[in-house]
């Protein structure tokens, strides 16, 4: 047998050359789906990874960084340190106060004023490093109920304790420590104006429904053109409280640009033009003739076109936020609102009713209007979920929902036309103010 | 729609390269996917479906390249085989020959759809596998052999039962 056989390969060929192969019923809904995934992955790998690198450094503010998220831990080791003090200890070397006079002077001397920042300063550190008399005093402590004992032996959980005023209680067993009446100091709160700037991928679903029957098929093609492609908005908005920090009115303004793509393929195009040739002919007596020949030649082809439809757009939105939870490091927000349309242009193409493909336009240049170049208003809802990085500036991650009012087409004979839009949007919101 | 005009043949190439039915699917499904999202790339110099097909063929490589095939001599022994009879052709369907095809050890297949059914060289199968020349050609005339054999046998199975 020879190296080469021709003929062998040349019948295999043949064999394969039309042969097909029934590829599974759900195929095309995935590869429909994958297309946007891949799109994604491929052509916004970088901003995916800045994103997971900006959520790690969220995270890491979060878990790590700011110390609020800690008090419990804090309140622990002053209540530890608090048990160490009271633990009876007598070295020799440390002086005595006795008797009633010496505790009472003392208790004048420490008032709920200066009690506070004492208290603060206590760390395991310099807990520990307290070899000292250990003094536990009541500052409302009637002078009648005191018993002329050294109190330098006694645990200061023998001390007896009465909520007569605003004090402080430090119970043995290390418990957080608790104001049983009225606050020490009334913190009044801020209401913060913030400026916020935000970011992210956005996902437009379109509708497209056929204002008849007559026009069901055409809308299909239609939809099965096109694909769904990564779309994006940002935008910028003052924050300002409406009453009190819990409710906030959100307006500023924000640009979308919705993106899709549209495939077209026809393998049997036909394209028909008018061929004119020009030629001299000599006639009999000598005089040149200039003759034209009109033909018409047929072209026959496969058309694939392909093109980035985008829908952009400027709005005002006009927001309303309620703090759902909240505490000075975390806060989770829910917002509803709307947003108004101040202009909208797109770029691309469409099939238009003969199913080929046509460019996308306002109107203003090219004659026919066929999409609105304001789109109205459209209702948003979302939740927001801020973390304080500093004590100005605060990111903020809030997944929304966006649903247009009305058609974004002008001409509603044919089909109506809305994108509803969810996304994602990464925000950073910065203090105003003192 | 060129989904429902392509994928009935490339699904065919697929199951070529594949190793299985799920492996097929999976490269049909992404080749698909990459054409759609390099249409645009496509630049009428030759027929469109001859471009959807080497797309197919690269995105079935990657996946042979990932499981990284040795092209050993499986083989080398293998006993000299008498030329198929002509007449044993027209018994044999594509189903057939699919399945015989799909049959024989990755290196040999790989070679063989290359070189016999893409019409690739040896030359370009060797830049394409990262392989040499020769190794290109000794896998081909292996394959061809074994699938003759092949064949052969199936028609003297036939006989039989």
């Amino acid at each position: 047998m020879s190296v080469n056989d021709p003929f062998f390969d040349a019948w295999v060929r043949e064999m394969l050359r039309g042969a097909e192969a029934r590829p599974p019923e759900h195929l095309w809904d995935v590869i429909r789906r994958d297309s946007r995934f891949y799109v994604v992955r491929e052509r916004h790998k970088y901003l995916l990874v800045l994103l997971l690198l900006l959520l790690v450094t969220g995270s890491l503010a979060w878990w790590g960084i700011h110390p609020l998220v800690h008090d419990t831990g804090n309140v622990s080791k002053v209540a530890a340190a608090s048990r160490d003090m009271s633990t009876p200890r007598m070295p020799d070397t440390r002086p005595v106060i006795s008797g009633h006079r010496a505790a009472m002077a003392e208790a004048r001397r420490i008032t709920p004023d200066n009690a506070m920042p004492a208290m603060a300063h206590v760390t395991p550190e310099t807990a520990a490093a307290v070899d000292g008399p250990k003094i536990t005093l009541n500052t409302t402590a009637p002078a009648g109920d005191a018993t002329p004992t050294a109190i330098d032996a006694m645990p200061a959980a023998d001390l007896k304790h009465t909520p007569l005023g605003p004090a402080l209680s430090l119970s043995p067993e290390g418990d957080p420590l608790k104001s049983n009446a009225r606050p020490l100091l009334s913190v009044k709160r801020r209401n913060h104006t913030y400026i916020e700037l935000y970011a992210g991928p956005d996902h437009a679903t379109h509708y497209i429904t056929a204002a008849n029957t007559q026009y069901k098929e055409y809308v299909q093609q239609t939809k099965g053109a096109v694909m769904p492609y990564p779309s994006f908005s940002l935008g910028v908005n003052v924050d300002l409280p409406l009453f009190g920090d819990n409710w906030r009115l959100r307006t500023g303004l924000h640009y979308f640009q919705i993106n899709e793509q549209l495939h077209y393929y026809n393998p049997a195009a036909t394209k028909t033009v008018n061929q004119i040739t020009t030629r001299s002919v000599v006639q009999p007596s000598g005089q040149i003739v200039l003759v034209s020949d009109t033909a018409q030649v047929t072209y026959k082809g496969t058309y694939v076109k392909q093109s980035l439809n985008a829908y952009r757009g400027i709005d005002i939105p006009l927001i309303i936020s309620r703090t759902l939870i909240g505490n000075p490091q975390f806060q989770l927000d829910g917002s509803v609102g709307t947003f108004v349309n101040l202009a909208a242009w797109y770029t691309g193409d469409i099939l238009d009713t003969t199913n080929e493909p046509a460019a996308l336009h306002r109107g203003a240049d090219r004659g026919t209007a066929t999409w609105k170049k304001n789109i109205g208003a459209s209702l948003y809802g979302s939740l927001s979920i801020r973390d304080r990085l500093t004590s100005r500036i605060q990111i903020s991650l809030e997944p929304y929902i966006r649903y247009e009012l009305g058609p974004i087409n002008q001409e509603v004979g044919v089909y109506k036309e809305r994108f509803v839009t969810t996304g994602l949007a990464l925000g950073l919101r910065y203090a105003l103010g003192r | 729609m060129l989904f429902d005009q392509y994928a009935g043949k490339m699904m065919m190439v697929c199951l070529r390269y594949a190793s299985d039915q799920m492996e097929a699917e999976d490269i049909l499904q992404n080749g698909f996917v990459k054409v759609f999202r390099h249409i645009g790339q496509f630049k009428y110099q030759g027929s469109f479906e001859g471009w959807v097909r080497k797309v197919m063929v690269n995105t079935a490589l990657k996946y042979c390249q990932r499981k990284r095939i040795r092209f050993d001599e499986l083989h080398p022994e293998m006993p000299h085989m008498p030329s198929v009879e002509p007449y044993v052709y027209s018994l044999l369907g594509e189903a057939d020959l699919l399945h015989l095809i799909r049959r024989l050890p990755e290196g040999y297949r790989l070679v063989f759809n290359l070189h016999v059914i893409e019409g690739y060289s040896h030359e370009e199968i060797a830049r394409m596998l990262d392989i040499k020349d020769s190794t290109s050609r000794s896998q081909l005339v292996k394959a061809r052999r074994m699938l003759q054999q092949a064949i052969t046998s199936l028609h003297k199975t036939t006989i039989a039962v």
